[in-house]
């Protein structure tokens, strides 16, 4: 994945980066409520961001080249002790775009005497390597120090330079912290003769001044900002494009003696930059990889089925493995290369498929795409902060189908969840594009239906029952089914099956289509629940809702502030067929019970048909995210189930 | 650049071995000592030959990778790897290797991705690297998760040196060859190793086959021991207790007093400089610039992990407080044996108060006096003492068993009055809690981490109402801060309302899910086929009380479905572990007590379905309900 500016926009943010460095012994205690630990009030406080800058001055040199240039400065003020647990800082930054230099860090200490501080200035600096989670070789590098003496009342500054070599990776700017910012600002400095783009993204764009001034022959742009809420991150990280202020900024061309030369005025610029690292991608021999096409293909008739085939080889015999060094990072390693070594990152795989097709006489395309973390599309911000993935498109008689190998168990003609929504970026040869949206998938063909029929044998519930997994829901289970050992696997299905209470035993399970991505994944199951039905004298009381799903999931508004982001959309169904004792009646059953939204809904009822209670639960989730204003229509439907969830059926001897 | 071969005609055999996704098909290490003239030392070729069969995707993925840990490393020597699939044997002629520099030669590692893997395929390497050999002690683990054939350990070197080496859990004795000229070869073997799987409460790391070696003498000089505990401890005496500068003492001497320590008592001496160095001073192995500088470390607060001993030392002696300075090992990863000597158990640092009979554990934020980390006591330890000869001192060393805190050390008592409201149209409940010692651990020293307003998340998980849908109505803490830690229960009080949670409704009857009120139990009700015995982390005591009223016009029929006891005694036929609850009725009031122990952290694999049976009855107890019905 060509991850690399938002790797860089990350780094950035120092706070940030805190939540990385945290002592490994304090993160059991922390994992459950960090992020919390960061609110909006300010009592209890750790500290602040008294204030965050970062100068960007802009040229071009005599060579007509550009220059970006920019110095970053961060003072964060501590109010009390746990300030120690913040002492490790480091900057990261990719050492083939951009190069960190004069860093300097000190801590100011509180002394006896009122407002006077005792200066201690940070002393080692430490450089190293920086590998990035997934990536098996990058060029990732971090500076690291610690901030000495740190107390209640001291106050930590540090700052840099960071030269970027590569203009187009240059350009965005957070503007909140996980702590409370007190002041930022961020400037550009630029000749007039130099183009620029710039957009503010985030849910609340209203707290960013911006202003521009004339300077000479430069104009200045600041953006400036005060007292911004620090970030609450009950849900992951991914949010924060999507919902933190935050500035995109890049050069759209420059004028040097007399010409106009174009940097990333539009797509058609951001186009022909990545189109220049898949050009020329061509392998000496590949007779091996040939031989292989053929002996995929080989019976097959139509030309689906031959890219289902080569799709399906890819996936199962190609390892993820990300290897980005410098330009690396964009440029796909050759399909020979990456058959003979069985793996690669997204872009490799995707060059590989793109052969693979070429081989059997199947057109398809190169296509860059940014996944479901990214905001922007390529209109608004046609540069690389809008792509970190790379696929291969097909394209049959209109229809579009994204091939993206790096998850093993996706099929055809569904695109990976993390793609869902968002643009391809489709490369059509000669120097043509087209840029075509994702599908998002309906949550019909994600359905899991569960059904399973029970009986009572003394005190104990024993049944018989079958699920079948459909779409994204089949994705991780299969990976589960098919790597796990045999007493993992056991508790693997138990936990999957649980039904009642964790007295759940699961007798027997076995699994069809498991190999078989074109069909929903089954599984038959037979088992028992020990201590869930309650016999009272002459009746059976019993909890039908053997499953409850969402029960928990009641959003508490007075610490979550931001939208709630889910992979894919989903139906989930529970059918239990209650076999009725011999000598027994139903004497009791709740009634039928219902929320229907546009965008989350669910359907509770029940059905006596003669000897059998039926009792039909289904819960739909229509979207990939509930905004603020949904989460008290959301939690007026979680109590809802909540309330239903408490009803038990009763059932009578019969005198 | 890698190249690959064209694949060599090979009559493959696969190894066939059901259920396996992974099979080692070889796996050994050789150790060969030898005097290097360039490094003017005794250095080490250390050889890893492995042969690693994949059946499966995850494999696939977690074996076509290998790192290197460089820490020791001189250079590699050689480097050969090859993967055999059915259809042949690839070589791969040249290893494209990684380096990675991490901030410290500890984090820095070299590593390479094996090409051409495929499922069935097997992956053989086998590589050479000159290192730094670890004569003092070191190991070699041989048995893991997976199925391991094949394996061989092997030292070789002159015959003039000789070591002591010791098998674990069964791996195979080693033995001495003497029969080649001028050489030593000790050597241990084993065809196939099981796999042995982490089992819950079982001490899984430090059960695994393995063998621990050390060197012992080097001839002619065989009465010298080397790298004996008697050596160490004088190192260590010296190390710590060197003269130190005059500004250092000075520095010293006013901490002391600001710490106003000469009026206290030993306990409170100790108490006061731990806590005043545990909040103040940073402990990171990064710090580069003279970290052991106790001047330095006062101003910058800042040091590594010998310096804030030495930071302890100094305060101490300073202060006339008599201590012991310790080592010992992580008994969750390998329990220190008391019988063979070797500095590879060494692994952290603790004090001992003799005054007092208390440990610390001094690198340990979230520990204090008295409390060490739980993982460090049941364990034995070296002890240091430093001893006055003239105007110098000795350290003198000794073996410890550092004793388990008791039971009643690590309370956790809940105390629930529930209020039924009106008919069933909500729940009150008043809910008390107390827990101490080791319980607290992980929630004291963080709660003043968390701002005020969003204490919510950990305060729901403490009154055990996190996933039900209630009303917090009132709510106070007492001895929550560090002030307080470990010496005082920490103690919460929360009054809760509810008409959607912990009761149910069946027609006309309410469902009270009485068993819920203690929180969620860990159960063990999966039988599996159990390998390894019990140890627990530390001994517990959990002490519970509900209250009710059953409302007028009410019965509860099936009250005598709380009743419940299970006690084992130990061979001296003291009680070792349990679960009892009882309940007495004064009117329509209800009394459930009920009491859950474990006073011995070790139970032989005899006991261990005693043991099962003792966790699920607090599983059981979670689903006690009782039923409300109109009489």
């Amino acid at each position: 994945m060509i991850v690399r500016p938002l790797i860089d926009f990350l780094n950035r943010n120092t706070v940030l980066q805190k939540i990385i460095h945290i002592k490994p012994i304090l993160l059991p205690v922390l994992l459950g409520c960090w992020f919390n630990t960061f609110a909006q009030t300010r009592d209890g406080e750790i500290g602040q961001v008294n204030d965050h800058r970062e100068n960007v001055i802009i040229s071009i040199d005599e060579a007509g080249a550009l220059k970006i240039e920019s110095r970053i400065s961060e003072e964060v003020q501590y109010f009390n002790d746990n300030a120690k647990l913040f002492g490790e800082e480091a900057v990261s930054y990719s050492a083939s775009f951009a190069e960190i230099t004069d860093m300097q860090a000190s801590t100011s200490v509180p002394t006896d005497k009122s407002n006077k501080y005792k200066k201690i200035a940070v002393t080692d600096f430490i450089k190293s390597d920086n590998r990035s989670d997934g990536v098996f070789y990058d060029d990732q590098k971090k500076i690291s120090f610690i901030f000495p003496a740190l107390q209640a009342g001291a106050i930590t500054s540090f700052s840099y330079t960071k030269k970027y070599f590569e203009p187009r990776l240059w350009g965005h700017f957070l503007f909140s912290s996980l702590f409370h910012v007190k002041n930022c600002v961020y400037t550009v400095t630029a000749p007039t003769t130099i183009r620029l783009k710039y957009k503010v993204f985030g849910d609340d764009k209203s707290q960013i001044e911006f202003r521009q001034e004339q300077k000479d022959k430069n104009t200045v742009y600041t953006w400036e900002a005060h007292d911004i809420d620090k970030i609450t991150l009950p849900k992951g990280a991914d949010g924060i494009w999507h919902d933190e202020p935050h500035l995109i900024i890049y050069v759209e061309s420059f004028t040097f003696n007399g010409a106009e030369h174009s940097v990333l005025r539009n797509i058609n610029d951001l186009y022909t930059w990545y189109h220049s690292f898949t050009k020329g991608l061509e392998d000496e021999n590949k007779d091996g990889l040939a031989d292989l096409v053929a002996s995929i293909v080989e019976g097959k008739s139509t030309e689906i089925e031959k890219v289902e085939a080569i799709y399906y080889w890819v996936q199962q015999n190609i390892k993820y493995i990300a290897i980005e060094d410098g330009l690396g990072g964009f440029k796909p390693r050759t399909a020979n290369t990456v058959f003979t070594r069985r793996y690669g990152d997204c872009k490799d795989m995707s060059n590989l498929l793109y052969n693979m097709l070429g081989m059997a006489n199947i057109q398809s395309h190169l296509t860059w795409i940014g996944t479901t973390r990214i905001p922007y599309s390529y209109e608004e911000v046609p540069t690389p902060m809008s792509s970190n993935h790379m696929i291969c498109t097909y394209k049959n008689d209109g229809n579009y189908y994204f091939l993206d190998a790096t998850d093993q168990y996706n099929k055809l003609g569904i695109p990976t969840t993390h793609i869902q929504g968002r643009e391809a970026l489709i490369d059509m040869g000669n120097n043509d594009y087209e840029i075509v949206p994702v599908p998002v998938v309906s949550p019909e063909l994600n359905q899991v239906i569960d059904s399973a029929t029970i009986g009572v044998v003394n005190k104990r519930i024993s049944g018989s029952g079958k699920t079948s997994f459909r779409g994204y829901n089949r994705l991780a289970i299969t990976n589960n089914l098919e790597n796990l050992n045999s007493v993992a696997k056991q508790n693997f299905l138990t936990a999957l099956l649980r039904k009642g209470n964790n007295k759940f035993s699961l007798s027997t399970a076995n699994t069809e289509y498991l190999a078989n991505k074109n069909h929903d994944l089954v599984i038959n199951y037979d088992f028992t629940i020990d201590d869930y039905l309650i016999q009272n004298q002459d009746e059976i009381l019993l909890n039908p809702h053997v499953s409850k799903d969402l029960a928990n999931s009641y959003i508490d508004t007075s610490m979550v502030k931001t939208s709630i982001y889910y992979p894919f959309k989903n139906i989930s169904a529970n059918v239990l067929t209650i076999q009725i004792p011999a000598g027994y009646r139903v004497s009791y059953v709740p009634e039928n019970n219902s929320y229907a939204g546009d965008d989350f809904s669910y359907k509770l009822d029940y059905r006596h048909v003669g000897d059998k209670l039926i009792v039909e639960q289904k819960i739909t989730l229509n979207t990939l995210k509930i905004t603020p204003d949904q989460f008290d229509e959301w939690n007026t439907m979680v109590k809802g189930l909540f309330s239903a969830y408490r009803e038990s059926v009763v059932m009578q001897k019969k005198h | 650049m890698r190249h690959t071969t064209g694949a060599k005609s090979l009559n493959i055999k696969l190894i066939d071995e059901p259920g396996q996704n992974v099979v080692f098909l070889k796996d050994m290490k050789t150790i060969e000592f030898f005097y290097d003239e360039e490094f003017n030392s005794l250095v080490q070729y250390y050889t890893v030959h492995n042969k690693i069969q994949v059946n499966a995707h995850e494999a696939i993925e977690i074996y076509n990778k290998h790192y290197i840990a460089t820490a020791r490393v001189l250079g590699i020597e050689d480097l050969r790897v090859r993967v055999i699939t059915p259809n042949g044997v690839k070589e791969i002629d040249e290893v494209d290797l990684k380096d990675y520099e991490g901030e410290d030669k500890y984090s820095s590692y070299k590593y390479f991705a094996i090409d051409g893997v495929e499922i069935g395929s097997q992956i053989e390497f086998i590589y050479t690297l000159k290192m730094v050999p670890q004569l003092e002690g070191s190991r070699e683990l041989f048995q893991s998760d997976e199925l391991k054939l094949n394996n061989d350990f092997h030292i070789y070197c002159e015959d003039k040196i000789h070591f002591n080496l010791k098998s674990y859990n069964g791996f195979a004795q080693v033995v001495l060859d003497t029969a080649t000229e001028g050489k030593n070869h000790y050597s241990a073997s084993m065809d196939r190793i099981e796999p042995l799987r982490p089992e819950p409460y079982g001490p899984y790391q430090n059960s695994l086959m393995r063998v621990e070696y050390k060197v012992s003498y080097i001839e002619p000089a065989n009465d010298v021991k080397l790298y004996t505990y008697d050596q160490l401890a004088n190192q260590l005496n010296t190390y710590f207790l060197e003269e130190i500068s005059k500004k250092s003492i000075a520095k010293l001497k006013k901490l002391s007093q600001e710490l106003k320590l000469s009026s206290r008592s030993e306990e409170e001496k100790i108490r006061t400089i731990e806590d005043y160095i545990k909040r103040n001073i940073s402990i990171s192995e990064a710090a580069t610039q003279d970290p052991e500088n106790i001047e330095l470390i006062l101003e910058k607060k800042v040091t590594n992990q010998r310096g804030v001993m030495k930071l302890f030392a100094w305060l101490f002696s300073t202060n006339q407080v008599d201590f012991l300075l310790g080592l010992t090992s992580d008994r969750s990863r390998v329990k220190m044996d008391s019988e063979f000597e070797s500095y590879n158990w060494l692994e952290n640092y603790l004090f001992y108060f003799p005054g007092i009979d208390k440990y610390m554990a001094p690198t340990e934020m979230l520990f204090r006096l008295g409390f060490i980390p739980y993982n460090w006591s049941n364990n034995y330890g070296l002890f240091i003492k430093s001893v006055k000869i003239g105007n110098t001192s000795a350290g003198i060393g000794e073996i410890r068993f550092i004793e388990p805190l008791p039971y009643d050390a690590n309370e956790d008592k809940i105390n629930v009055n529930v209020k039924i409201d009106g008919d069933f149209d909500a729940l009150k409940l008043f809910i008390n809690r107390e827990m101490s010692g080791y319980n607290i651990s992980f929630i004291q020293p963080v709660f003043d981490l968390v701002p005020e307003k969003e204490r919510k998340m950990v305060i729901n998980e403490l009154l055990n109402i996190s996933d039900k849908d209630v009303v917090l109505d009132e709510f106070n803490m007492e001895n929550s801060s560090l002030e307080t830690f470990y010496q005082k229960p920490l103690i919460l009080h929360g009054v809760v309302t509810t008409s959607n949670s912990f009761f149910d409704k069946a027609g006309n009857r309410y469902l009270l899910k009485i068993g819920e009120l203690i929180g969620n139990q860990v159960e063990m009700y999966q039988e599996e086929d159990r390998k390894l015995p019990v140890e627990n982390e530390y001994n517990r005591n959990y002490e519970r009380t509900i209250s009710f009223n059953i409302p007028e016009g009410y019965e509860v029929r099936n009250l005598d479905d709380l009743n419940m006891d299970l006690v084992y005694k130990d061979k001296d036929g003291q009680l070792s572990m349990g679960f009892q609850s009882n309940y007495t009725m004064a009117g329509n009031e209800v009394k459930v007590t009920i009491n859950e122990f474990y006073k011995s952290l070790e139970y032989p694999l005899e006991q261990f379905e005693d043991f099962r049976r003792v966790i699920n009855a607090a599983a059981d107890f979670n689903k006690k309900v009782l039923i409300f019905q109109k009489g």
